[in-house]
């Protein structure tokens, strides 16, 4: 909790208390990104604070306009007549001193505290930077003997789409929602295939080659967060919880090989690959960085990491352990309301 | 020495020069051959040169023709020439030769062309007629229509013959009948068969293995014909249709689908089929990675194999000239299947289906590339050759699947059918070992049983294609051979497959077969270690000397003691070729039929020139000896062999040793 004071009314100078962060000086660019790992649960946002956020934003606006016209020097004043009037208080009585209603400085029209926005929108352009890997292999029957595919997965980094939305039940804690989006067409490495030779037992011929298969994700992430203010127009906003991946996955199940007598050796040809979709629950956690250049929109860096683990089928109905998401790094516009 | 030889009457000049070439060449030399015949193997540049102009003159004449010419599928740019003799447009029987070229230019001649034709070529009796004849007086089944052909006689002469294919009692023998008088001047089975043996086997191997078939739409089921492989490679079973069986093979009737062997839940679990058909596919694989040859002929054509034709619990009521097939394996070329018997019953004998046996089946199949290429005659050394190439293919096949872990159920070896036949048929590496086969040309059997034991002097040359491979020392001559060793088996057996199939005529002797492996021998040393091989197995290039026992006989006479019906009686020739022939040594024996050394003598120049009258032979002359035995030095044997051999130098300074070979006892 703090408390706020100012000479004829109240004056924004945030004192903090129970989190240990020492605000910067006004108008600093200084950006602070803290990294919680943990489990951000079991928040509901208050009705009556979005109602009371809006009705302090109006009032403080107000205000604002007559802290604008102060100098610096008619600040400092007022406010050491203010901490004098305070220590007197309970004391004894104070001679009335006049103080001059000091001049202020006109504070730009986006600044908006943030701690009274109930509500975010966050649009990001991502970066998956994580690598992910699995081998997926299928036996099969050929021949009169069995044979197999190997074929190494490998989801490389790549752009992603990300959507978050939040409310703030407390002035610091809120929970919220996102979806990210992350799609390759070229998550397949190579694939080996073995297969039995026509006339002989345990002579197997192999060949490699490129396989093609994609992976898309999509993520649908349940968020409790604590925002930071940093000043009036930076925060840092930690967040995490529960994800939901969908993911579909290209698999190959087959290899197409050419061969000729003496049918010694195989030449790869190409893979037939099937689509699976798998639904699994995982975890995010990430940090945001906000800054706004007007009441409403700002801009901001944000960096999750995500991951869930699936089983997929495979065609000889072996499960195939995949891993989906991974540290994602990216920036876009935020809205507050 | 480059004189044009405008006739194949000036072969006869040829023979004039021909002394001179020995002497100032070494490397080709004539086998003493019988008749008029001359026999070829050059290999050097002056002989060669000799030999193309002739060839090239007589091609001009029609005195040979060109029967086909085959591009060499291991050497590249080589091709071998194959050409038939000819008389006023009559071919002659066995008069043949190859001629290997590369971008025109000839590398090497072998062959055999027969002089002082004296025969005219208009027959008395026609085909029929003489086909006729045959059926009437032996009452066999004439399968062939008869070729007209001249016949080179024994004796020196010709005869105009018809030569007449036919199916007699259980064999397929080629007839040659006077064509003036009908009379049957010459007989030998054409029947290429895998020798068999009465022994004790433990049967086809149990072993798993791979069988391409086909889907048969009609029946929903799976029948024995491979098309996976570029020839179709089908398996017939008879049924145990004894009858049927002989139709097939006697022409009378054909091979059907529905003979075709077949299984309903493609589980085959009959293994003769089995191994037949698996192991026909495996040659095949042999043939065409090892020396590039596709299929039998090189053109893929079909390949087959005929099993269950007669029933081993039926032994005793097949007649008693087939009986033998049940263990045994045979190429019928008249039809172009192999025949693979399907062993002998427990009560008879050891020997279980030779389909269990992947070198029979390899061999058997090599019969049929012999047929294709070189067809060599089924008789005497060319007969002997041409079992010692399946041979040699049965055993390299068994080595490159092993090699392979293509799952050969049994180790790779030199012994043949050894898996079907305790001890197996043959053995390449020990060839005395079983049923005291030759390891040296001295030891080869003379006479006409087995077409002139075939199946027996083939050890001759498969030791020597042993030792080229693995090295050693021969049990006969002590020479020792190392050899290219197992990780070079490759090199040895591409120069004895390109001799025999692309070089080798079809009357090719032994001497022959020592001149072209050389030459298909190359380089990297393997043509010296083969050189080696056949110096130890006693096969010389020279063989211009020829010695041979006559009117051998037992007989109560005395021979310079007292008299014994079992004393021995005969006649000793000797007959040199273009060059003279100093004896230094000469020397014989008389040997018990398991091969113990009975009795031996030993003579010098001075005692051979007691017994002859002289010990310098000029060229082309030919001496004899009576000569006795007597029984109470050999113990007069009721069973045995004779052989002699003579050391000398010729002419050219050459020092070889020239053998009789073993002849039977009377």
């Amino acid at each position: 909790m703090k408390e706020m004071e100012s000479a004829g009314g109240r004056l924004s100078r945030p004192v903090w208390r129970g989190v240990c962060l020492s605000p910067p000086p006004v108008y600093s660019r200084v950006i602070l990104i803290v990294f919680f790992s943990g489990w951000f649960g079991g928040f509901a946002p208050p009705l009556q604070a979005q109602q009371s956020s809006v009705e302090d934003i109006r009032v403080l606006a107000q205000r604002g306009q007559i802290a604008q016209q102060m100098t610096a020097a008619q600040v400092a004043e007022a406010r050491r007549l203010a901490e004098l009037r305070q220590l007197s208080r309970g004391v004894e009585a104070a001679p009335t001193v006049d103080v001059p209603e000091p001049s202020r400085e006109p504070l730009p029209e986006h600044v908006v505290p943030r701690r009274l926005a109930r509500a975010f929108l966050m649009v990001s352009g991502m970066y998956q930077a994580t690598t992910t890997s699995f081998t997926d292999s299928v036996t099969f029957v050929q021949h009169d003997e069995e044979g197999y595919t190997a074929t190494d997965y490998s989801v490389g980094g790549g752009p992603a789409f990300d959507v978050m939305a939040g409310f703030k039940f407390t002035e610091y804690l809120g929970v919220g929602a996102g979806v990210t989006s992350f799609a390759r067409s070229d998550v397949a490495g190579e694939t080996a295939v073995s297969a039995p030779h026509r006339f002989y037992y345990n002579r197997h011929r192999t060949a490699t080659g490129p396989a093609a298969a994609g992976r898309q994700e999509l993520a649908f992430h349940l968020l409790g967060f604590v925002v930071a203010p940093v000043t009036d127009r930076v925060s840092v906003t930690l967040f995490g919880g529960p994800s939901l991946f969908q993911v579909r996955q290209g698999l190959v199940t087959e290899v197409n090989y050419t061969e000729s007598f003496p049918y010694n050796a195989i030449s790869f040809g190409s893979t037939v690959t099937v689509q699976q979709s798998m639904s699994s629950w995982g975890v995010n956690v990430g940090a945001d960085v906000s800054m706004l250049f007007s009441p409403h929109v700002g801009i901001g860096g944000l960096v999750r990491f995500s991951r869930a683990t699936l089983g997929f089928l495979s065609s000889d109905n072996d499960t195939v352990t995949a891993e989906a998401g991974g540290l994602q790094v990216g920036g876009g516009v935020r809205f507050y309301f | 020495m480059g004189t044009r030889l405008a006739g194949l009457s000036a072969v006869m000049a040829l023979a004039v020069v021909m002394p001179i070439l020995v002497l100032v060449t070494a490397g080709y030399a004539f086998a003493q051959v019988p008749n008029g015949a001359m026999a070829v193997a050059a290999v050097d540049a002056q002989g060669v040169r000799t030999w193309d102009e002739s060839i090239d003159s007589w091609l001009r004449t029609g005195e040979v023709q060109r029967t086909r010419v085959v591009t060499d599928t291991i050497v590249s740019g080589r091709t071998h020439e194959h050409l038939s003799q000819y008389h006023r447009g009559v071919p002659v029987f066995g008069g043949a030769l190859t001629r290997q070229q590369a971008e025109g230019l000839t590398l090497s001649v072998f062959g055999t062309v027969y002089r002082g034709i004296d025969v005219g070529t208009v027959a008395t009796l026609s085909a029929a007629d003489a086909s006729n004849r045959l059926t009437q007086t032996l009452g066999v089944d004439v399968i062939a229509s008869p070729e007209l052909v001249v016949f080179p006689r024994d004796d020196g002469g010709y005869s105009l013959a018809y030569t007449i294919d036919a199916w007699s009692s259980g064999d397929l023998v080629e007839y040659f009948i006077d064509a003036h008088t009908g009379v049957i001047v010459h007989r030998y089975s054409n029947l290429w068969t895998q020798e068999g043996i009465s022994a004790r086997g433990t049967g086809v191997q149990g072993d798993t293995k791979k069988v391409s078939v086909s889907s048969s739409p009609g029946s929903g089921g799976f029948v024995a014909e491979d098309r996976q492989r570029p020839a179709s490679i089908t398996t017939f079973d008879l049924g145990f249709d004894f009858y049927r069986g002989l139709a097939v093979l006697n022409g009378f009737s054909g091979l059907s689908s529905a003979d075709v062997a077949s299984d309903s839940d493609n589980l085959w679990t009959d293994p003769t089929t089995v191994d037949a058909h698996a192991y026909m596919g495996w040659t095949y694989d042999y043939l065409y990675e090892r020396f590039g040859m596709s299929g039998l002929d090189g053109r893929n054509t079909r390949i087959r194999a005929m099993v269950h034709w007669m029933n081993p619990n039926l032994y005793w009521s097949y007649p008693p000239e087939y009986r033998g097939h049940l263990c045994n394996a045979f190429y019928y070329s008249y039809v172009d299947i192999i025949v693979i018997g399907s062993g002998l019953p427990s009560s008879v004998g050891a020997c279980n289906s030779l389909a269990g046996a992947f070198d029979v089946v390899a061999h058997e199949l090599a019969h049929g590339v012999t047929r294709n290429s070189s067809n060599l005659i089924y008789e005497g050394e060319s007969g002997a050759l041409n079992e010692a190439f399946s041979d040699i293919i049965g055993v390299g096949a068994e080595f490159f699947h092993e090699a392979r872990g293509n799952g050969l159920p049994y180790p790779a070896n030199y012994t043949l059918a050894e898996t079907v036949a305790p001890g197996g048929f043959r053995d390449m590496a020990e060839p005395e070992n079983v049923r005291y086969k030759p390891n040296h040309y001295s030891a080869r059997r003379i006479g006409t049983s087995d077409n002139g034991y075939v199946h027996t002097n083939s050890t001759i040359v498969s030791h020597a294609f042993y030792l080229a491979i693995e090295g050693g020392e021969n049990r006969t001559s002590g020479l020792s051979v190392q050899g290219v060793g197992p990780g070079r088996r490759a090199d040895i057996e591409q120069a004895f497959f390109r001799a025999f199939v692309y070089m080798l005529p079809e009357n090719a002797t032994m001497s022959m077969a020592r001149a072209a492996t050389i030459s298909a021998g190359g380089t990297s040393g393997v043509a010296d270690v083969i050189r080696d091989a056949w110096d130890a197995v006693g096969v010389n290039a020279n063989q211009e000397v020829a010695i041979e026992y006559e009117h051998l006989r037992k007989q109560n006479s005395s021979c310079g003691g007292e008299l014994d019906p079992d004393n021995l009686f005969y006649t000793v020739n000797i007959t040199t070729g273009p060059t003279g022939f100093s004896v230094t040594r000469e020397t014989g024996a008389v040997y018990s039929s398991s091969l113990e050394r009975l009795s031996f003598f030993e003579k010098g120049a001075a005692g051979f020139e007691d017994a002859y009258g002289q010990s310098y032979i000029p060229p082309e002359t030919s001496i004899s000896s009576y000569r006795c035995w007597q029984a109470s030095d050999t113990g007069g044997p009721s069973d045995g062999y004779i052989q002699r051999q003579v050391t000398g130098v010729h002419t050219s300074g050459e020092q070889v040793t020239h053998y009789t070979g073993r002849y039977p006892l009377p």
